[in-house]
């Protein structure tokens, strides 16, 4: 399941932020955050939060729709507001860092979806503090790039991985088909 | 939200217009004119002629002229973008679809200037995106073409399946984007959905050196559709 966190349901930007992420997630099904139940939760086998556009800070304003991060055990990839939500819910906190563009990203902690060193797409201008009980997996020059819980398979990135980097979210869905039944 | 969109003329600026009309109101028509065949952000030829698509469209139109240099035009395109701003707009609408240099490059301005940036087309199939061109009812023509083996007789041709498929094949034979978005054909739009007039090119010649070529179209006026 995807969930799609732009100002507006169905809104122009679900074309940039969430369709790009549904190419990468074949199958995939979207929910705007103003319509996510407990019982979509329970029914996913995988929940990606997509990003949304530089400006749009509305996702802000609901936190407490996402309390069910807390509670769940199914894997979650958090893109760029959703790593800043992600990092809220689990008591991180949001501050002021700008990055537009292709960043360097050097991975810090061995992990499952990304390696190395590379280049991803950014843009974003607040980036999230690591939040207790997470490992940091992933830096730039300018800030914390990526984590990941401590004993759950939920991950934030703070880059784009559908552009350029669709094999972060291949890799997040093959953790998914490992641990579970399949479908999304 | 009004929102201004960038506009060259050709096919991925009108098709992005044309979604972001389904969800937005539409302003203004923004396009910048570079002196340079070899402009890094703006597609060339033809481009004086959007006043006059503008005009089809019933939008008013912002134009600035550039030299074309490298990173100047990004500062002519900030002074139009300035300028479209007493149209009320809250945002800009472009036709990106794959170039992170054109897309950085104007989200930076966007967020400089306090302005929504919206890419509606941003990391689409590009075959899907010509379907999609040819289905909604764009009459599109090649107004260029810039990589071998694309030659003069694909000037001037209407973009449909049959150019589609044409397209396709290049695309797996030599590599080049199907729909172009390497700056492999440029186009340039006749008529289309929000068009209120239909656009009749009277004159054009064609244009030929090496493996490029424009189709420069000399005499253009409205006509009822």
């Amino acid at each position: 399941m995807l969930i799609d966190v732009c100002m507006e349901k169905d809104s122009l930007w679900k074309h940039e932020f969430v369709d790009p992420v549904q190419r990468a997630a074949p199958g995939s099904r979207v929910v705007h955050m103003s319509d996510v139940t407990e019982q979509d939760i329970g029914e996913a086998d995988s929940i990606i939060i997509c990003g949304t556009a530089l400006m749009d800070n509305e996702y802000m304003k609901h936190w407490n729709d996402f309390g069910w991060l807390k509670r769940t055990d199914v894997p979650v990839l958090g893109i760029c507001a959703g790593a800043h939500i992600i990092s809220k819910i689990f008591g991180g906190s949001i501050c002021m860092s700008n990055e537009i563009g292709m960043v360097e990203i050097r991975v810090t902690e061995r992990n499952d979806l990304f390696r190395g060193t590379f280049h991803a797409y950014e843009l974003h201008n607040s980036a999230a503090s690591l939040p207790r009980g997470f490992i940091a997996l992933a830096e730039s020059d300018k800030c914390l790039q990526a984590f990941r819980h401590a004993s759950k398979d939920i991950y934030g990135v703070l880059f784009h991985p559908e552009v350029r980097n669709t094999g972060t979210i291949a890799r997040f869905l093959e953790k998914k088909k490992k641990d579970g039944p399949g479908g999304i | 939200m009004k929102l201004g969109v960038l506009f060259s003329g050709g096919k991925d600026s009108c098709l992005a217009c044309h979604r972001a009309m389904q969800k937005n109101l539409i302003v203004c028509l923004i396009s910048v004119l570079s002196k340079n065949d070899e402009s890094y952000m703006f597609h060339t030829p033809n481009i004086s002629l959007t006043e006059l698509q503008a005009k089809a469209m019933g939008l008013p139109l912002v134009r600035k002229e550039t030299e074309g240099r490298k990173e100047e035009e990004l500062k002519d395109l900030v002074d139009a973008i300035e300028e479209a701003k007493m149209h009320g707009i809250e945002g800009i609408v472009t036709g990106a679809i794959d170039s992170v240099y054109q897309s950085t490059r104007i989200q930076r301005i966007c967020n400089r200037l306090g302005l929504y940036c919206f890419n509606p087309l941003w990391q689409a199939d590009q075959k899907a995106l010509m379907e999609e061109v040819i289905s909604s009812g764009f009459d599109a023509i090649v107004s260029g073409v810039f990589a071998y083996p694309l030659g003069r007789e694909m000037l001037g041709r209407k973009i449909d399946s049959k150019l589609l498929d044409e397209m396709m094949e290049n695309s797996k034979r030599y590599g080049i984007s199907p729909s172009g978005e390497g700056g492999e054909i440029e186009t340039f739009v006749r008529d289309g959905p929000m068009f209120r007039h239909r656009i009749r090119v009277d004159g054009a010649r064609k244009v030929f050196d090496g493996d490029s070529g424009i189709y420069r179209i000399e005499k253009a006026r409205l006509v009822k559709k």
